[in-house]
C-alpha cells in the first residue's frame, strides 16, 4: 500500500510514526519516573505566574486588579515574607469570592502546584 | 513580462481589488451619487481605450464594473436605518425585550460576566413583534450555550450604551434553526470534537489545542493570549490555510489508502474542507483558507498551476460577495494582507538574499522561513500599529521558532481527533506530545515577551 503513495505522503506518514514513537517513549518516561505525579508542574504552570515573585507593575496589567489592589496583594506578601497558598489572596480586601475564582488562574506558588 | 500582462494574468486578483475598492469608496464617501461614479468611470474606460490594445480595454471594463457593483453591493447590504434596532429602544428599568437571533462569535468573560453579541432578526416589545437587523451586545452572569445553538430568544432589559442584560438563564430560550439543519448537526459536531481533542490534555494545552484546530478560544489562559499578542504570534491561534490543507492531505490520503478514484478523492476532500470551514465558525481567515484550498485542489483536478494572488482575489471575491461588511474587519484585512505580502514581498526578497543558490538544505530552509516570516511581518506592520498600537520587533525570531512548534501541535491534534475513536491510548501519546509542545511554545513566547524592549505600546 505504501508504494501507491507519493514521496511526499510517504514522508508524511513516517513523520507522523516518528511523532507517535517519541510520545509514546516520552509517555511511558514519564509514568516511569513521576508515577505520584500524574500533572507535572510544569503544565500547571503554563500562563500563570508566580504569586511570590509577580511585582506590582505586573499585577496592574491583570484583568481585575487595579493599583489599588495590587498594592494590597504586594503589602500583604510584604507583611508575611510570602504567601503560602493561593487561598491567601481571600483576606486581601478587594478579592471576594467572584473576584477570587477569578484571579486564582492568574498565579501559581513555586513547590506548591 | 510586460506590466499588461502580469494584469491579464491575475484578472481575479484585480476585479477583487476594484470589488473591494468600490465598497470602501460608496462606504466612505456618503454622498457619492452613482451617475458621478459612472461617468468617471466611462472617462477612465474611454482613456484607457484611446492609450491601450483591446484587451486592456475588456480589462478595464470587467475592474470598472466590479468598482460600480462593489459599491452598490456593500451600499445594499449595509443596515438600514429603519432597520437598526436602537430606534426601539427606551431606557426604562422595567421595559421588558425579547430579542431574537443567532449567536455570533464567543461569549467573552470579563469582570465576572459573560459578553456575548446576537446577530439580530427580530425584536419583541410591549407584545408587538418588530423586524430588526444588526448586533446587539449582551451580558449575563452565566455562560451562555454557544455550541450548536443557531437561534435563540432572549427576555431581557436594556441598559445603557447598546447593552442588554440577561437576568437569569431561564429567559433564554434556545429556538429551533430554521432549515439550517445541516448547520446545527455540524456545530453539534464541533462540541464531539472538542471533547476528543481535549482527551488526556493538561486545561492550558487543551485550551490551546482548541484554538488551533477547532477555532475555540474560549479556554486560552489570559497570560497566554496577552504574551501571543505581544510577541506577534497570536496569528498561530487561529484557524488558517495549513490547517485546511491539512483536512484535505489527511482526507486525501486516507482515501487513497481505500483506493478512491483521484476524482472523488479531491472533491470529497472539498466537501470536508467546506465542513471545518462551518466547523471553525465561518471567520474571514478560515473562509478564504477554505476557498482558496478548494480552488487548489481544483486546480489539480484539471491539472492546472494556481497563482497565489488569483487564488486569493477569487476567494476575497466570494466573501465580499457573500458579506460585504466583512472589508472593514480586522480579521479580513490582517488575514488577506499577510497572504498578499506574502504573494509580493517573497520573491523580491528570495531575489536579494539569494536564497536559491544557498546549497546547505536547513539553512536555505531557514532562510526560506525567515523570508516568509519577514514578508508577512512588513505587510500587517501598518495594521497591527493602526488597530493594536503595537510594534514588536520579537515578533520575528519569536515568529520563526513558534511556527514550526504550532504547526506540529496542529498536526498532533488533527491527528488526535483521528485516533481517540478508534484507538484511545495512541490518542493518549498524541496528547503528550502536543502538551508537551505547548509547553514549549508558552515558554518560548514568554521568553520574548520578557526581552526588554522587545515590544513597544505606542
Amino acid at each position: 500500500m505504501m508504494l501507491y503513495f507519493t514521496p511526499e505522503e510517504k514522508r508524511a506518514l513516517i513523520f507522523l510514526c516518528c511523532v507517535l514513537l517519541a510520545g509514546s517513549a516520552a509517555e511511558a518516561a514519564r509514568k516511569h519516573f513521576r508515577r505520584s505525579r500524574p500533572v507535572p508542574g510544569v503544565y500547571y504552570r503554563l500562563g500563570r505566574l508566580d504569586l511570590n515573585l509577580v511585582d506590582r507593575k505586573e499585577l496592574c496589567s491583570l484583568p481585575g486588579i487595579g493599583d489599588k489592589l495590587a498594592e494590597r496583594i504586594c503589602a500583604l506578601r510584604a507583611e508575611r515574607g510570602r504567601f503560602g497558598s493561593i487561598e491567601e489572596l481571600r483576606e486581601v480586601e478587594g478579592i471576594g469570592e467572584a473576584k477570587f475564582k477569578r484571579v486564582k488562574e492568574f498565579f501559581y506558588l513555586k513547590g506548591r502546584d | 513580462m510586460r506590466k499588461q500582462d502580469i494584469i491579464l494574468l491575475r484578472p481575479a486578483f484585480w476585479l477583487a481589488l476594484s470589488f473591494s475598492c468600490g465598497i470602501a469608496v460608496f462606504s466612505a464617501v456618503r454622498q457619492c451619487p452613482f451617475f458621478l461614479c459612472l461617468s468617471f468611470s466611462l472617462a477612465a474606460l474611454a482613456a484607457v481605450l484611446l492609450l491601450r490594445g483591446k484587451n486592456a480595454v475588456w480589462f478595464a471594463s470587467a475592474a470598472i464594473l466590479c468598482f460600480l457593483l462593489g459599491g452598490v453591493w456593500g451600499r445594499a447590504r449595509e443596515m438600514k436605518p429603519a432597520d437598526d434596532y436602537s430606534r426601539f429602544l427606551r431606557r426604562e428599568e422595567e421595559e421588558v425585550y425579547i430579542l431574537r437571533g443567532r449567536l455570533c462569535g464567543e461569549p467573552v468573560f470579563r469582570g465576572s460576566k459573560y459578553f456575548f453579541k446576537l446577530k439580530l432578526c427580530s425584536m419583541e416589545i410591549r407584545g408587538r413583534c418588530f423586524s430588526v437587523s444588526g448586533p446587539a451586545a449582551l451580558r449575563a452572569t452565566f455562560l451562555p450555550p454557544s455550541e450548536g445553538a443557531q437561534e435563540m430568544a432572549v427576555k431581557c432589559r436594556y441598559s445603557w450604551k447598546g447593552l442588554f442584560i440577561l437576568d437569569s438563564r431561564r429567559d433564554l430560550c434556545l429556538l429551533p434553526g430554521k432549515g439550517v439543519n445541516f448547520l446545527s448537526g455540524v456545530l453539534a459536531g464541533k462540541v464531539k470534537l472538542k471533547k476528543l481533542l481535549q482527551y488526556k490534555h493538561t486545561p492550558a494545552g487543551a485550551g490551546i489545542i482548541s484554538a488551533m484546530v477547532l477555532g475555540e478560544r474560549q479556554g486560552i489562559p489570559f497570560l497566554v493570549k496577552r504574551g501571543m499578542l505581544r510577541t506577534g504570534t497570536l496569528h498561530l491561534l487561529v484557524v488558517s490555510g495549513f490547517n485546511t490543507g491539512l483536512v484535505a492531505f489527511f482526507v486525501i490520503l486516507l482515501l487513497k489508502a481505500a483506493r478512491v478514484p483521484r476524482k472523488i478523492r479531491l472533491c470529497l476532500a472539498c466537501l470536508f474542507v467546506a465542513v471545518y470551514c462551518i466547523v471553525t465558525g465561518i471567520s474571514p481567515p478560515v473562509f478564504r483558507a477554505a476557498v482558496m484550498t478548494a480552488f487548489i485542489l481544483s486546480a489539480y483536478l484539471v491539472r492546472r498551476e494556481a497563482d497565489l494572488l488569483n487564488l486569493l482575489g477569487c476567494a476575497a471575491l466570494v466573501l465580499l460577495v457573500c458579506d460585504p461588511q466583512t472589508l472593514f474587519s480586522v480579521s479580513f484585512q490582517l488575514s488577506f494582507l499577510s497572504v498578499f505580502a506574502i504573494a509580493v514581498f517573497c520573491p523580491l526578497f528570495r531575489v536579494l538574499s539569494g536564497s536559491a543558490k544557498i546549497k546547505n538544505r536547513v539553512l536555505r530552509g531557514t532562510t526560506e522561513a525567515l523570508i516568509t516570516c519577514l514578508s508577512a511581518w512588513l505587510g500587517t506592520l501598518p495594521l497591527i500599529l493602526c488597530y493594536f498600537r503595537l510594534f514588536s520587533w520579537a515578533a520575528l525570531p519569536a515568529n520563526l521558532l513558534a511556527v514550526p512548534l504550532a504547526s506540529l501541535i496542529t498536526i498532533c491534534g488533527f491527528c488526535q481527533i483521528i485516533s481517540v475513536p478508534f484507538l484511545p491510548r495512541l490518542g493518549g501519546y498524541f496528547a503528550f506530545v502536543s502538551d508537551t509542545l505547548v509547553a514549549g511554545l508558552v515558554f518560548l513566547v514568554s521568553f520574548f515577551e520578557h526581552i526588554p524592549g522587545s515590544w513597544v505600546k505606542l
